[in-house]
């Protein structure tokens, strides 16, 4: 569980995040809408430590960070804490000097300590249930920006995340492209993955059975539950036995 | 099917070309060292003709020494530079400032000065160096100033995000710098970096200055005893050009393969 406990942030005198309590079950996807400058990026990267904050504390899964901890102390637990969240930026920020497949066996070598093999299996698997095994060994500047945001969560969930963050994913994606992003998250939240998602496009919230968190001024408005039952896009909904089990295995067992 | 950007054989070809002739080059001068000692004794009253092979096996001995000395020069400049700059992107802030410090030191003094400082300075402290060594030591600390600063600028040109993104992977800052900014960064300054290594190799011509015979000081040499100033000029100028154009010629090549931001084009940073 992610618990956010009257957290408070600062851009020099701006305030930015206001006295914010959140919390998010495992199993369930929140989604945090907001108009633009209300603080949702800053918030979730709070979370995984990209960003500093000012007062209030951060826990996950009984990780426990403190504005006030000592700088070495608030590093290793935010390590600690990445490697139990997976973050997905809007740019995607892919390893250009990497091939896709590098891209996401990295991680896995060098965090988890995992040989050559093992991490080409993992990258292997997970590229299949994004689709683009047959882009495995391309740059990623030659793949579209739906592909390379679907490495990108790949790559995220090549870790086994059991949380995985999600900022303004779809947002420099056209709209066929960001359908087919968010019915990988869907099927991802069907298959039980925890997920933060920020966005501002509504329609979103329509087709992810999540519940809603609004946010303006660096304050939590109101939360809504949605049921998501808008009927998904086939683009690349058909695999999701595989995606299903991928998660299971990933991060829940 | 998407066919994969390979290199573009043709166009690596011709400076590939330049730099096995070079090569063999130096293997020929390195044969020639041995032959050196015949020098040219009485001279007055020869046609250039039959003095340029009298003094062909010092010429050849004197351009393998400047070859020797450029790239153990190269060397030290590459690894010297690259950990200043790393401490200067990455250090706390003594080392940086350290580091900043002796930069602008290097860079701020003429090159003569420093190489008199260490080849006839520092043996008043004790410290005596073969002309050789302190011509490599002066001329790679005094580069190593100048390659800090375009790896700095390469570190620098890595846009912020990819570190993130490693750091979001839970690497740790370290691997996040060693595994992805600086595979980059070393990318972006392959072509500076070249083309200061021809400014390098000219360079050396001043460590004549320190009893080092390279090959300006077997053309002073020539030409003092000699009096054809003229002609073993341009005979000196040519194996300059002739070694320091493919290394030029590379670094072009290098220019056009890598494009800086290509690779960030769905990344605006
Ligand atoms: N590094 C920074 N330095 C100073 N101010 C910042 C910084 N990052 C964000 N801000 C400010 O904090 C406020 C909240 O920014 P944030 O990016 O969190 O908003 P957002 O809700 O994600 O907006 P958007 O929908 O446009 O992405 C903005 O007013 C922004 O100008
Ligand atoms: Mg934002």
């Amino acid at each position: 569980m992610i618990t956010l406990r009257n957290l408070h942030k600062r851009f020099g005198q701006q305030i930015v995040i206001e006295d914010v309590s959140l919390e998010v079950q495992r199993g369930e996807t929140v989604v945090l809408l907001g108009p633009s400058g209300s603080g949702k990026t800053t918030l979730l990267r709070c979370i995984n430590g990209l960003e500093q904050f000012d007062g209030g504390e951060i826990e996950v899964d009984g990780i426990l960070v403190r504005s006030d901890m000592p700088q070495r102390e608030r590093l290793a637990r935010f390590r600690a804490i990445r490697q139990k969240c997976g973050y997905v930026f809007q740019q995607f920020n892919l390893f250009p000097h990497k091939t896709v497949l590098q891209n996401l066996m990295l991680a896995p070598r060098v965090v988890k300590g995992l040989d050559e093999e093992a991490a080409r299996q993992i990258a292997g698997d997970l590229l299949e249930l994004v689709g683009l095994s047959e882009k495995a060994g391309e740059r990623p500047h030659r793949l579209s920006g739906g592909e390379q945001q679907r490495v990108a969560i790949a790559r995220a969930l090549a870790m086994h995340p059991d949380y995985l963050l999600y900022d303004e994913p779809t947002s420099s994606l056209d709209a066929a492209r960001a359908r087919e992003i968010w019915a990988m998250m869907r099927q991802l939240a069907d298959a039980g993955q925890t997920q933060l998602i920020v966005t501002h496009q509504e329609e979103l919230t329509r087709s992810i059975p999540c519940r809603v968190v609004r946010m303006s001024h660096g304050r939590v408005e109101e939360e809504v539950p949605s049921v998501g039952c808008e009927v998904l896009p086939v683009g690349v909904s058909d695999a999701p036995d595989v995606e299903a089990s991928a998660v299971r295995r990933g991060s829940r067992f | 099917m998407n066919q994969p950007r390979g290199l573009p054989i043709s166009r690596l070809r011709r400076p590939l070309g330049a730099i096995r002739c070079g090569v063999v080059l130096c293997a020929l001068l390195a044969v020639a060292e041995t032959h050196a000692q015949t020098a040219a004794a009485s001279t007055a009253g020869l046609p250039f003709s039959q003095l340029f092979v009298n003094y062909l096996p010092l010429f050849l001995a004197g351009t393998w020494m400047t070859v020797k000395i450029s790239l153990m020069a190269m060397a030290l400049a590459s690894v010297l530079g690259l950990c200043l700059a790393l401490v200067r992107v990455y250090g706390h802030w003594a080392p940086s400032r350290l580091a900043l410090t002796y930069v602008e030191f290097m860079r701020g003094t003429p090159l003569l000065i420093q190489l008199y400082f260490i080849y006839y300075g520092l043996p008043q402290l004790g410290l005596k160096l073969d002309a050789m060594t302190a011509a490599v030591i002066g001329v790679g600390l005094n580069y190593a100033a100048y390659e800090a600063e375009i790896y700095r600028a390469g570190l620098m040109a890595v846009p912020r995000q990819q570190t993130e993104a490693a750091l979001a992977l839970g690497l740790t800052r370290g691997q996040a710098v060693r595994l992805v900014v600086l595979p980059q960064a070393l990318r972006l300054v392959i072509p500076p970096v070249t083309n200061d290594f021809v400014a390098l190799f000219k360079d050396t011509s001043i460590v004549s200055v320190v009893a080092v015979v390279e090959l300006t000081k077997t053309f002073t040499t020539a030409a003092i005893n000699t009096n054809r100033y003229m002609e073993f000029a341009v005979v000196t100028a040519l194996i300059y050009f002739g070694l320091a154009y493919p290394l030029a010629r590379l670094a072009r090549h290098l220019e056009r393969r890598i494009h800086p931001h290509h690779d960030y084009a769905t990344q605006p940073a």
